[in-house]
């Protein structure tokens, strides 16, 4: 009878014991032991329409941040596992995929390469599950900490990417702006953007026009622009509407200065040569293209080069160097949990909003990216994009060789 | 003018695509909603014949014409043959046009590609307006095909045959007429034209796995306006929705592009149920 009572005790102990030691494992925020994997959740897939070579890009930048944090000893000691949900930047396959991961095993880190609504449909998800979150894309909510405390934007703020145009005009001296762009949510914030700032500059904004970025011809849009006489025009488009607002501006004889936001860059069609692409022909005699430093080759940027080196093997870079901040996402949160002496998200969350961490972490796209605890967004400074002639881009970058 | 001659060409794009679905429907009375993914691929291999294979340019409609024939001949086989009723044929076609586009991005990617054209590069200044040499190509084509395929109707034995045909099935069968064979050919003959059109498109609009979807929906209301089964109707209709389409952007803004498009298709079908050029059948029972 004794002995019956002792093994009852014993199990009652244990019994009480187990949601304590839970507690102690939720409360250091790991998902598994200390030699467990650290696992990221990347949304992925093959076949996302027009941003399918982001898509792509992105992801194997993502395995590239992977394999250069794996080959430095991991995070914090911990060996990544990367999962990729097969969701085509679509934001229900991805929350499905997200719910599903969760139910088997609770990600460490989640990141979006491409796809602005993914990350508004996951941004909650990760956020009541205390999930690290880095963000290629660029909302509002993941870059207020109040909101999202884990979650951080890797993309340049677009009041950063508009403000870079004011040397251009200054140093040209444009004082008649016209400015056209797309309908989607983020063309749409950066026309509006665009001509607060502008106008906020001293510049005179004499014509904003929208396109729609399922039409086929621009002619209306560009008559209507060119009917305002601007200086210069000032224009947001990606893939196929690149093209018609180059063929459009050519067709009407338009002899107007044009400067292509940084998703210009991004389109082959300006970075090819003929008969690919339209480098070298009239179309682009009068544009400039905004690029990041990254996207010029630089001999002496270790760090980029090293991305980039890393990327080749794992199938090259398509479009410019802005599809690859998957791979800074990777090595910020590998200095966070270093700094942080821990993989628990808020820890590193924390670690990532020091200077120190978020300056030195070997990135590739840009030297830093200035968070802090007001702003989980880059407060990249002006200047950290330029305005250059078109180039032939070879692995995301111009002037590198093949 | 330079409004007018955008609005033309890209109607006439908008009309040759009606042209696919009115050919189809004359002759089997079913939509093939592939039509514009046959053209989009007409654009490709108009790419890759100038471009990849550095063929000349009667090499190259050829290429596109035999290509895009023998995928319409296949769709026709396994898409629309196999399958009995119209209504199902609308989804199978839509289908195909789908795995078309899978197709074309596996292939030749996601981004578009510069298809060269024949003649001069250059935009011309006409009548006051300014237009590009290709756009004019595709008013002319446009409208030639759409006469010669009238004339065809009305003086081929076989033209006169798939009218036959699409008035009363069984009575032409009871005359003679292959009706299985004619349908067939009629969706090769679409393919056919598809390759042309794609050669013709492709300097406008680049070729792009997206321009299917583009093409696909405002053809349909070109050819709903035009009404179902006229081929001038197909031709003005197309002519309607591009220039509305330029002319609502360039004064009332991109936003109303769409909208005003949808409000003229609602207008000339509380109008004319049958559409402009449409015809009501009475039949005696």
């Amino acid at each position: 009878m004794k002995g019956h009572r002792a093994r009852w005790a014993v199990l009652a102990a244990a019994l009480l014991a187990l949601p304590a030691c839970g507690a102690a494992a939720e409360e250091a925020g790991t998902t598994g032991a200390d030699d467990a994997p650290y696992v990221i959740m990347v949304s992925a897939g093959s076949d996302a329409g027009p941003v399918t070579d982001q898509l792509i890009t992105g992801v194997n930048s993502v395995k590239a941040g992977v394999a250069t944090v794996n080959e430095s000893g991991g995070v914090n000691g911990r060996q990544i596992k990367l999962i990729e949900s097969p969701d085509n930047a679509n934001p229900t396959k991805a929350v499905s995929g997200l719910r599903a991961q969760l139910a088997k095993e609770k990600p460490d880190a989640y990141i979006v390469t491409a796809g602005t609504q993914v990350s508004s449909a996951v941004a909650p998800i990760l956020n009541q599950n205390k999930i690290l979150f880095m963000n290629s894309a660029n909302i509002d909510d993941t870059a207020d900490p109040k909101q999202h405390p884990l979650a951080f934007n890797l993309a340049a703020s677009p009041r950063v990417v508009v403000e870079d145009y004011l040397p251009v005009f200054e140093s040209n001296g444009y004082k008649k702006i016209g400015i056209l762009h797309g309908n989607s949510p983020y063309a749409k914030n950066f026309g509006e953007l665009s001509e607060t700032v502008f106008k906020e500059n001293g510049y005179e904004v004499v014509g904003k026009v929208e396109y729609d970025s399922a039409a086929l011809d621009m002619t209306a849009q560009i008559s209507a622009l060119r009917d305002a006489d601007p200086d210069v025009v000032v224009f947001n488009a990606y893939g196929a509407p690149t093209g018609y607002v180059l063929k459009g501006i050519t067709k009407l004889g338009w002899d107007v200065p044009l400067l292509g936001e940084t998703s210009v860059a991004s389109t082959p069609l300006v970075t090819q040569e003929p008969p690919e692409g339209l480098l070298g022909s009239a179309e682009v005699k009068n544009l400039k293209i905004e690029v990041n430093a990254a996207t010029v080759y630089d001999p002496a940027a270790e760090a980029t080069n090293k991305a980039v080196a890393k990327m080749k093997e794992l199938g090259g870079i398509k479009g410019a160097m802005v599809n690859v901040l998957g791979y800074d996402g990777v090595l910020l949160i590998a200095a966070g949990a270093k700094d942080a002496g821990s993989t628990d998200a808020a820890a590193i969350a924390k670690s990532l909003e020091k200077p120190e961490v978020n300056g030195n972490a070997g990135t590739a796209v840009y030297a830093g990216y200035p968070y802090s605890a007001e702003s989980h967004e880059p407060k990249l400074a002006r200047g950290t994009h330029t305005f250059v002639d078109p180039a032939p881009i070879v692995n995301g970058q111009m002037g590198a060789s093949k | 003018m330079t409004l007018v001659y955008a609005g033309l060409s890209l109607g006439a794009v908008y009309a040759l695509v009606a042209i696919g679905y009115n050919i189809v429907y004359v002759a089997s009375r079913s939509f093939n909603f592939a039509q514009a993914q046959l053209m989009m691929i007409g654009a490709f291999v108009a790419y890759a014949g100038h471009v990849t294979f550095g063929l000349p340019a009667p090499a190259v409609i050829l290429l596109t014409m035999a290509v895009v024939m023998l995928i319409a001949a296949v769709l026709e086989r396994v898409a629309v043959r196999p399958v009995a009723d119209h209504q199902t044929q609308l989804i199978t076609t839509l289908g195909f046009g789908t795995v078309l586009t899978g197709l074309a991005q596996l292939i030749w990617g996601t981004q578009p590609l510069e298809v060269p054209f024949i003649g001069s590069k250059e935009a011309i200044t006409l009548a006051g307006g300014r237009v590009y040499t290709f756009e004019l190509g595709l008013i002319a084509m446009a409208v030639l095909l759409v006469v010669g395929i009238h004339l065809y109707t009305r003086r081929r034995l076989n033209g006169l045959a798939v009218v036959a045909m699409s008035q009363d099935a069984e009575a032409a069968v009871l005359r003679g007429v292959n009706v299985r064979t004619l349908a067939f050919a009629a969706f090769a003959v679409t393919g056919l034209l598809a390759g042309l059109m794609g050669f013709f498109i492709g300097p406008k609009t680049f070729a792009v796995a997206t321009l299917g979807s583009a093409l696909a929906l405002k053809g349909f209301v070109a050819l709903a306006i035009g009404g179902f089964g006229s081929f001038y109707g197909g031709l003005a209709g197309g002519f309607t929705v591009g220039l509305v389409e330029e002319h609502a952007a360039r004064y009332l803004g991109s936003e109303f592009s769409n909208l005003s498009v949808f409000a003229i298709l609602l207008l000339v079908l509380m109008i004319r149920p049958t559409g402009l050029f449409g015809k009501v059948q009475e039949r005696v029972v």
